[in-house]
């Protein structure tokens, strides 16, 4: 089975290897050169981590190897995420700080923008119907326009 | 000092809930979509996809009265900024219960209590988006009764439950006189009713009613053409997309074009709804996730990969092809639109007519020419674009209508003398008017 679907987050770095690789066990994590086939189609720079046990792992489990013991090929490319039969390998192409930070600042923006709209207040439009509810109902706990004599015509439950 | 901000503080809380509130649904909704329908995709790539939906949504949905305005400028502050929402919510757990295979059973337990609740909530506030998650749910059975059968023959007790608590929602609804229509269907004649049905099919296609095509966004339009040429293309060549999930958004969101469109269709649903309310049903159209859709197939074409940047790349590129196109070719809907978005950071330019300073000289203009004391409660007769100002800001009773202004002499008419005191209000001479309201609407005293 693919199991390339969801990969758990702490599979996902969130710094640059170059930076984290010093603070981890010597052999634990091995750079590779970035693959020029993936590198045309990611967002900026990639590394790539190598677990070589993980690679272990898919040669006693006699994953496709192609003849080769040990030197697995990968069967898809999809997205920028190395694909292998029977095992998801600790891969990740692009680094996510930057990405991250792209979409908090997105997010912020969006949200700084909903912050600082105003509702439309024309006169006479639907709004200020809602408006003069809302102000009945505060007032006086029943649900009216104008007056307590205009109640809501019939259509309104579907309008 | 006016005891003014309140009401309007008020409608700024509740506009600004109401914006997230809706983006929240929609991207959840599409992201709920994309995921069943792309299920070999990448996460964030997903969530460029809803991202993208989420925002053609708020851009393309929209109509004129006067104004051209984006469905969040006319609808913020009223029931439908809630119901549609958590109409769409409500949609996507139903795709996600049927067609999700990797839902544990607390997450099927809580879908099911969601697909209950949310649709008795929305029958209460605004019966219309029940009527659209009723057609929903309608196309999806019809497009999968046969999986249904078999799985409702295993397991009876789901589909029982769920098609139990819907019909007695309606059967409620109909005993409490919510839903007035079915009532209003049974004691009509056949004759009657298919002349009616001709009459607001008339009215809504060739009468204006149907909003076209202010409602009718180049985007959505652009969007609907661009998923029927995919699901011709996906019939002939290879692909992963999910068919089943497809095929009834697809055919749903085009019956939902097409009913405010076509003659019959408009006459039947205004016979059960409401005639002024048939253009709306565009709302119910899951367009808006047709376009970044067809962009990330095009893309994975073209491109061989769909990577994150080419999606952005072409979706920014034909969002803003069709803006220019809507802008100095086409009829504008989408451009307006935008425009319109743009304009809710400036108060002046999409708010209320007059100024505070207004308001103020209105206030004592009406403090002079009421009554002290009154043994009946006052009820205020003024020029009928204030009265709306006056109900909610001055909280005083107004003899007005929205969009008329009622004649004096009704009220002496209707018998209101007996309960209201009546006190007609003079404006300062030098007070502000706002000619292109009144051009429109019969707003000044008779």
């Amino acid at each position: 089975m693919v199991s390339y679907l969801h990969l758990n987050r702490k599979d996902r770095c969130p710094l640059p290897p170059s930076l984290i690789s010093p603070l981890l066990p010597q052999g634990s994590i091995q750079l590779k050169q970035p693959n020029p086939l993936r590198e045309s189609h990611t967002l900026g720079p990639s590394w790539k981590f190598h677990n070589p046990s993980a690679e272990d792992t898919l040669a006693n489990l006699g994953a496709a190897t192609n003849g080769k013991e040990g030197v697995q090929q990968p069967l898809l490319k999809y997205h920028h995420r190395t694909v292998y039969e029977g095992f998801s390998t600790h891969t990740m192409t692009s680094c996510a700080l930057p990405s991250r930070i792209c979409r908090y600042l997105g997010f912020s923006a969006i949200l700084l923008f909903i912050g600082l709209s105003h509702p439309f207040m024309k006169i006479p439009f639907d709004i200020w119907e809602h408006l003069m509810r809302i102000a009945s109902i505060y007032d006086t706990g029943e649900s009216f326009i104008f007056s307590p004599e205009d109640k809501a015509p019939n259509m309104n439950l579907w309008h | 000092m006016l005891k003014i901000s309140d009401v309007f503080a008020w409608a700024r809380i509740i506009h600004v809930t109401q914006f997230i509130f809706s983006a929240l649904c929609l991207y959840c909704f599409s992201k709920i979509t994309f995921k069943l329908i792309l299920g070999e995709s990448s996460d964030k790539h997903i969530g460029l996809l809803a991202l993208g939906s989420s925002v053609v949504w708020f851009l393309g949905n929209g109509t004129e009265s006067i104004y051209q305005q984006s469905w969040i400028n006319w609808y913020s502050v009223t029931y439908q900024g809630v119901s549609i929402p958590l109409f769409w919510i409500c949609v996507g757990l139903t795709l996600n219960l049927l067609y999700s295979r990797s839902l544990n059973r607390h997450a099927k337990r809580l879908h099911i209590l969601g697909v209950i609740a949310i649709p008795t909530f929305i029958l209460l506030i605004h019966p219309t988006e029940f009527v659209f998650f009723a057609i929903y749910l309608s196309t999806i059975l019809l497009f999968n009764w046969r999986p249904m059968l078999r799985h409702a023959r295993s397991h009876p007790l789901p589909l029982l439950t769920v098609t139990g608590a819907l019909i007695g929602l309606i059967w409620l609804t109909i005993t409490y006189k919510m839903l007035p229509l079915p009532l209003f269907l049974i004691h009509m004649d056949f004759r009657i009713l298919s002349t009616e049905i001709g009459r607001i099919g008339r009215w809504v296609t060739e009468g204006g009613g149907n909003r076209f095509p202010h409602a009718f966004s180049e985007a959505a339009i652009a969007s609907l053409v661009f998923a029927t040429i995919l699901r011709i293309y996906l019939a002939r060549a290879k692909h992963s997309l999910n068919l089943k999930v497809y095929d009834p958004l697809l055919a749903s969101s085009l019956l939902f074009a097409a009913i405010p469109l076509n003659g019959l269709l408009s006459g039947t649903v205004g016979i059960v709804t409401h005639e002024e309310i048939v253009w709306r049903f565009f709302f119910g159209s899951a367009w808006f996730i047709f376009f970044p859709l067809a962009l990330h197939v095009a893309s994975s074409k073209f491109a061989k990969y769909s990577s994150s940047r080419s999606l952005i790349v072409s979706y920014t590129v034909s969002l803003l092809t069709l803006l220019v196109l809507s802008r100095f070719a086409l009829y504008g809907s989408l451009y307006q639109n935008t425009a319109s978005i743009a304009s809710l950071l400036y108060e002046r330019r999409i708010g209320m007519q007059y100024t505070l300073q207004d308001v103020e000289r209105l206030a004592q203009s009406i403090k002079q020419q009421e009554p002290v004391s009154a043994d009946k409660p006052i009820m205020l007769y003024i020029r009928g674009d204030l009265a709306p100002i006056v109900r909610t800001a001055l909280r005083r009773y107004v003899y007005a209508d929205r969009r008329r202004l009622f004649s004096k002499s009704s009220f002496y008419e209707k018998g209101l003398a007996d309960r209201y005191l009546l006190v007609d209000i003079e404006l300062p001479p030098d007070f502000p008017r706002d000619a292109e309201i009144f051009k429109v609407f019969a707003l000044d005293k008779n």
